[in-house]
């Protein structure tokens, strides 16, 4: 937060202070939920995608580093709607750190960090914050309920539309639900290859590009935003047809041995490939704006 | 002037470090299994009992290398066997205990365990069953994969009671919190293979009741919640 700004003015202890106050209740805070989810569920393949997002949060915040300092200077603190965030966060927190909720634990920054920078710098920063405050939604992981709800019927759908394809194809492959037998093979669906965490990583991911590239129309960010579901649906029966496919040719050995992580990257890669595919798309429709 | 500057700052700093402090003061770190006699599951639960004996010729199927090792993350000991009766009819008993039940990786809810490993989940119902004369607030489905019909009796327990729906568990591992404990908890599954769900689930029963009166009331207390 010092940035630029300070290359003019020289450093005061009283714009920093606060900053570093807060900084330093954070990291009291979420240190031990860090380390308990560096062990846990950043430690899986399926939602281990948030540190980085934590990292992408914070750099994007630095990237707005001289613009707090403009608006903490024309902003006034916030009254009770400011408190009202700040406690709810404390209160989210505590029920997950006394339940062992993970969703609470990790969810809670976000009430937390909008609270505290209301209530010591005013709505205009975290106005200023809102979109890497957002994507932090991307870092908390996802309720087990609400995983145990969507990863069925998610599945379902993957292995439907795999073995329909591959049928198409030629190929002697039958479904009994989640089961996919190709040749003498037998394959299981598994909860990863239900795609459900991938979708919401990819969403991040899509979420990012647009923030970065600013395109200026509004209609054209939330169409992208919401083609990357059925896009990132694709991209993982593609994976699993590739699956199926290498199985059938190669044997289950090679199904699943490297293969089976390399097809995951591919998850990824067609993802994005498709994103970028649509948005140039979605380009030729919706011009930016000059000047931006 | 720069004290009234810092003041929200301060105040806001002084709340969150109040909250880190109370959640690691609120946090039970003491397991109740130890305040309280442990049971040996395979040596607990009788190979004989009424007119049921453990059928050594069927082999429970092992699960696969990765379900085994989530499942050696929520538990602590796994009980797997099928009984046989005078008339040949073979009832599955699955008892698995987890010393701590406060964790992400709990007990699991069954239908989702056998929707992940393929099977199809119909007639999926929450009811009162009374066993050895205390109310047991159970789940009952039939799990189908491919010819393979399989009616499907469980309950969960935490501490000394016997839990159902999400919230109760939580509000359970709440109460315990409280009292500065970690509860332990015990799944018991009863299941057979058969195509006719109203039968089987009748026989169920019966053999849940026989099976609480043949074991050690200290385990009766905890696999059906003290009365």
């Amino acid at each position: 937060m010092l940035g630029e700004v300070s290359l003019s003015k020289p450093l005061n202890f009283q714009s920093t202070m606060p900053v570093l106050l807060l900084a330093l209740g954070l990291s009291v805070m979420f240190g031990p939920v860090f380390i308990k989810l560096a062990h846990t569920v950043w430690n899986t393949d399926e939602q281990g995608h948030g540190p980085i997002i934590l990292a992408v949060a914070v750099w994007l915040l630095w990237q707005r580093r001289t613009l707090f300092q403009q608006a903490a200077a024309q902003g006034r603190p916030a009254g009770f709607m400011g408190w009202a965030w700040l406690l709810s966060g404390l209160f989210i927190y505590f029920v997950g750190r006394l339940q062992n909720i993970v969703t609470f634990e990790m969810g809670a920054m976000i009430p937390l960090v909008v609270g505290a920078l209301a209530v010591t710098f005013g709505w205009g920063v975290v106005r200023v914050a809102a979109f890497p405050i957002f994507f932090l939604l991307f870092a908390v992981p996802l309720p087990g309920p609400v995983v145990d709800a969507m990863t069925a019927p998610l599945k379902q759908a993957v292995s439907w539309f795999s073995e329909q394809i591959l049928w198409a194809a030629g190929y002697p492959i039958a479904r009994t639900g989640v089961i996919l037998n190709v040749g003498p093979y037998q394959l299981l669906v598994a909860d990863a290859c239900a795609g459900l965490n991938s979708m919401f990583t990819l969403e991040a991911l899509g979420l990012l590009y647009m923030n970065i590239v600013g395109h200026t129309s509004r209609l054209r960010n939330v169409l992208l935003a919401i083609l990357l579901i059925p896009m990132s649906f694709t991209a993982n029966v593609i994976r699993v047809m590739v699956l199926v496919l290498v199985t059938y040719h190669f044997g289950d050995e090679a199904g699943q041995g490297v293969i089976h992580g390399a097809a995951g990257m591919l998850l990824f890669v067609v993802a994005l490939f498709l994103m970028f595919v649509l948005d140039a798309v979605l380009g030729f429709f919706f011009k930016n704006r000059r000047g931006q | 002037m720069m004290l009234r500057k810092l003041a929200r700052p301060l105040l806001v700093t002084a709340l969150m470090l109040g909250a880190s402090t109370l959640s690691v003061v609120a946090v039970p770190s003491s397991l109740l299994s130890d305040t309280r006699s442990q049971f040996n599951l395979e040596q607990a639960v009788p190979r004989a009992f009424g007119d049921w004996t453990v059928d050594s010729n069927i082999i429970p199927l092992p699960p696969s290398p990765d379900q085994q090792s989530v499942l050696n993350q929520i538990y602590d000991q796994i009980l797997s066997r099928t009984y046989v009766n005078g008339k040949g009819e073979r009832i599955m008993l699955s008892i698995t205990y987890g010393s701590r039940q406060n964790q992400q990786m709990r007990a699991h809810r069954q239908e989702v365990c056998y929707s992940a490993q393929g099977f199809k989940i119909s007639g999926l119902q929450r009811l009162q069953l009374s066993v050895g004369g205390r109310p047991i607030s159970s789940t009952r489905m039939v799990a189908t994969q491919g010819s393979r019909v399989e009616p499907v009796t469980y309950w969960f327990t935490m501490g000394d009671q016997v839990v159902l729906t999400y919230f109760e568990r939580e509000w359970a591992q709440f109460e315990y919190a409280l009292a500065g404990y970690i509860p332990d908890g015990y799944l018991v599954r009863i299941s057979s293979i058969s195509g006719d769900p109203t039968t089987a689930f009748t026989r169920h029963s019966a053999f849940a009741e026989t099976l609480v009166a043949s074991i050690d009331p200290e385990l009766r207390n905890r696999l059906t919640g003290k009365l």
